[in-house]
């Protein structure tokens, strides 16, 4: 069963009492009465499986109990029933599903390792593009995973230390202020919900996963590319190759949990690199930044 | 069964490795909330059957032990800095709780997380293991005057210092319960008895016997249950472990008499055989105390705040007999009076601030 | 001013090391638990002191063993100006320490 199996009151039913829904290789139980979360997971979610018995994080989105229940609304994510993050506005509930479900994943998934980075795949092998916030990451990710790219996803490289391989985790894409307008102009075929303003992290819209990243979503990635992004309006397109050292820096710093795996996290991140080309990459619109990794892949 | 899902998984592996998927959905909640999570994969990995868990599962499992292995060697290596800082005094390192059971190599370090290290200090070095300290990058955490005066008047350890760097607490001990306690064990005998570990210079734990009153008396004594399964689970570990020598069992009721002791020993004993069917002596049992005429009642308060505090595991009456104990632990460690202004000054000041953001 | 001043890695760091035979490499210390990007000379000098231990290397030690690795007709004042920056900012990170000769 899928999501969009359910009817909008079955849907509502089942997230009274806990929703078993499936992201990549993750189940998370998710229980909230907020109707706006409701109508996030049936736009965004519509295609992921429904489970029955098992969860990997079992996660509440609910009002906290004190006087704003009823002035200005807020609501709070509850992990395992223990609160985590300060409340939010009622309206941005569903953004507030998807920050806490990365939270669930750096801080339960160690199994893995976690690369702060979008990844995308072409011909065989993933692109993945580590990068602070800021960097234009999430506008190309989004732009890529519209123009023949697989979306892996948009925030969290999982590396399996057991295959060397990129796991998916395919979720909504998060774009903030201008990058909205910028993606809905690129490919008008992207489904968005209504943008959340006045959040910390201004306005945002989740863009949903375009339909060939679900439909592959328990295929691994070969490591290809490592490229840093780095968006200046109006400058001309510059790829520079740089040193695997570099690139495998990158990876280090970017990752939630390096400190954790030790001496096998860098030999899986050595092995990892091994086997990819590293680039930093200036651009000055998204339509140069898709067009130069293209021929990369193209090249390869 | 379900309520008690982690207490059976640990007491018995070949269960819960064949659990059903869903028995599992519940065990993992409850082993994470209960800080034994890490335990119960460790439990299961050294027994050679992790890869027979459900692949679900078992990524949780193998996320706890990196964790697990992370902390063993980050606590190592905090070790190691505390280490110098006090030997430069001329003074051993006595560590206590989960850094000794670490250093020492015990069965009770596998899979045992940790927020924080401590150390046991000579009452009289005190001043300069802390000017020391501080003069190594550790900085005191409670600036409040109240908070001062509160630790250094009657607690049994300075207020917890936060090295200013690596961001790691440690907690230092002059006494194992505080100075206004009904009990008063001696530190010095304890300092006196505590042993050195081999191949590793200026480093010592408490003996055997004083680990575990140690143990018994922090949980038994304290007001803070949320560890308490954890706690029993590492009293479990301390017990089977050192009763391989030959004349523990005897010598652990002495030295429970001597340092005055018997009564955390006494529920020591007696809930590790009910929760993990310890294998202690029955005669052992009858010589170290009689229950009273309070015993269905301590019963009953113990077995439930030593279970698991998932929602689960939590019946009603459970946050009430945490309240219950809470006051009792008060009591125990404080003169009536003095419990009477602090609980009257917690209540006047604004608490800690609530979760962070992540 | 270095008189008898030599220079040994510190003690246990449990070093691993990726080279792709490039400009720079990436090394791991296990004990300090962090990765340091460091050049493919510096990384040399590294590689000298590892394999000196526990023996210590004086400077001028040091260009002699880096000499035959370097390009023909490098002077020896490049190599030594490498170690004036090196060694400190290995003492700083924690993988080598000064140790004066006290014979």
């Amino acid at each position: 069963m899928i999501v969009a199996d359910l009817s909008p009151g079955d849907l509502q039913a089942r997230l009274r009492t806990g929703l078993y829904l499936r992201t990549g290789p993750f189940v998370s139980c998710i229980t909230s009465s907020e109707p706006l979360l409701a109508e996030g997971i049936a736009l965004h979610y519509a295609e992921h499986a429904v489970e029955t018995e098992f969860a990997d994080f079992h996660v509440r989105i609910a009002r906290p109990r004190n006087l704003r229940r009823w002035y200005r609304p807020q609501v709070r994510f509850y992990f395992d029933d223990a609160p985590s993050f300060h409340p939010l506005p009622a309206d941005q509930a569903f953004p507030m599903l998807e920050w806490g479900l990365n939270w669930c994943v750096t801080n339960q998934a160690h199994r893995y390792l976690i690369i702060h980075a979008a990844v995308l795949q072409r011909q065989g092998k993933s692109l993945i593009l580590p990068a602070p916030p800021g960097s234009g990451k999430s506008t190309l990710c989004a732009g890529l995973a519209h123009s023949g790219w697989r979306l892996l996803s948009d925030e969290l490289a999982l590396i399996d230390p057991d295959t060397g391989r990129v796991v998916p985790v395919p979720r909504p894409v998060s774009l903030k202020n201008r990058s909205i307008e910028i993606l809905k102009a690129f490919a008008p075929q992207a489904v968005f919900n209504p943008t959340v303003s006045d959040t910390i992290k201004g306005d945002v819209a989740h863009m949903r996963a375009p339909p060939d990243a679900l439909l592959r979503a328990e295929e691994s990635a070969a490591p290809g590319w490592i490229v840093m992004p780095h968006f200046e309006a109006g400058a001309a397109p510059q790829l520079v190759e740089i040193t695997r050292a570099r690139g495998m820096m990158a990876l280090i710093e970017n990752a939630f949990n390096f400190d954790l795996h030790g001496r096998r996290g860098f030999d899986t991140l050595g092995d990892f690199v091994d086997q990819c080309r590293c680039y930093r990459y200036s651009y000055g619109s998204l339509a140069d930044a898709i067009d130069g990794c293209n021929r990369l892949a193209d090249a390869a | 069964m379900r309520q008690d899902l982690l207490r059976h998984a640990l007491n018995d592996i070949d269960l819960a490795v064949h659990l059903p998927l869903r028995d599992w959905d519940l065990l993992l909640r409850q082993a994470r909330s209960a800080d034994l999570l890490a335990r119960l994969a460790t439990l299961i990995e050294r027994a050679g059957k992790l890869a027979d868990v459900a692949p679900q599962p078992r990524a949780h499992l193998e996320s706890a032990l990196v964790l697990a292995e992370a902390q063993g060697t980050a606590v190592r290596r905090e070790v190691e800095h505390v280490r110098l800082a006090v030997n430069s005094l001329g003074i051993d390192l006595v560590l206590l709780k989960g850094g000794a059971y670490l250093m020492a190599g015990l069965p009770a370090s596998q899979g045992r997380l940790f927020s924080d290290l401590d150390i046991l200090v000579p009452q009289d070095r005190l001043a300069e293991v802390e000017a020391t300290l501080m003069l190594n990058g550790w900085a005191t955490t409670h600036h409040d005057p109240y908070d001062q005066r509160y630790y250094r008047r009657w607690m049994h350890e300075l207020p917890p210092m936060l090295h200013i760097r690596r961001m790691t607490v440690l907690d230092v001990h002059h006494a194992i319960v505080p100075a206004t306690a009904s009990l008063k064990p001696s530190s010095a005998a304890l300092l006196a008895a505590a042993r050195p570990l081999p191949d590793q210079l200026g480093l010592r734990v408490l003996a055997p016997a004083d680990m575990v009153l140690h143990s018994a008396t922090h949980l038994f004594y304290n007001e803070e249950f949320s560890h308490g399964l954890r706690d029993m689970s590492d009293l479990d570990l301390l017990l089977r472990h050192f009763m391989q020598e030959g004349d523990f069992w005897p010598g652990l009721i002495s030295r429970a008499h001597e340092l005055g002791l018997n009564r955390p020993l006494y529920y020591c004993l007696r809930y590790c055989k009910r929760l993990f069917a310890t294998p202690i002596p029955e005669s052992l049992l009858a010589e170290a105390g009689t229950h009273g005429t309070t015993a269905r009642l301590m019963d009953k308060l113990w077995l439930r705040v030593l279970g698991s505090l998932h929602p689960s595991a939590r019946d009603i009456g459970s946050a009430a007999a945490g309240q219950l104990l809470y006051l009792r632990a008060h009591w125990h460690r404080m003169p009536p009076w003095l419990l009477a202004y602090h609980l009257c000054m917690k209540s006047l000041r604004p608490g800690p601030r609530s979760e962070g953001t992540p | 001013m270095s008189l008898a001043e030599a220079w040994r890695i510190s003690s246990n760091l449990e070093l691993a090391c990726r080279d792709w035979d490039e400009d720079e490499v990436v090394v791991f210390s296990q004990r300090l638990g962090h990765s340091l990007l460091l050049s493919a000379a510096s990384a040399r000098v590294l590689d000298l002191l590892a394999t000196a231990a526990p023996q210590t290397l004086t400077q001028a030690e040091l260009v002699e063993r880096l000499l035959p690795l370097c390009a023909e007709g490098t002077p020896t004042g490049d190599i030594q100006s490498l170690l004036d920056v090196t060694l400190p900012e290995f003492y700083r990170i924690g993988l080598a320490e000064p140790w004066i000769n006290s014979n």
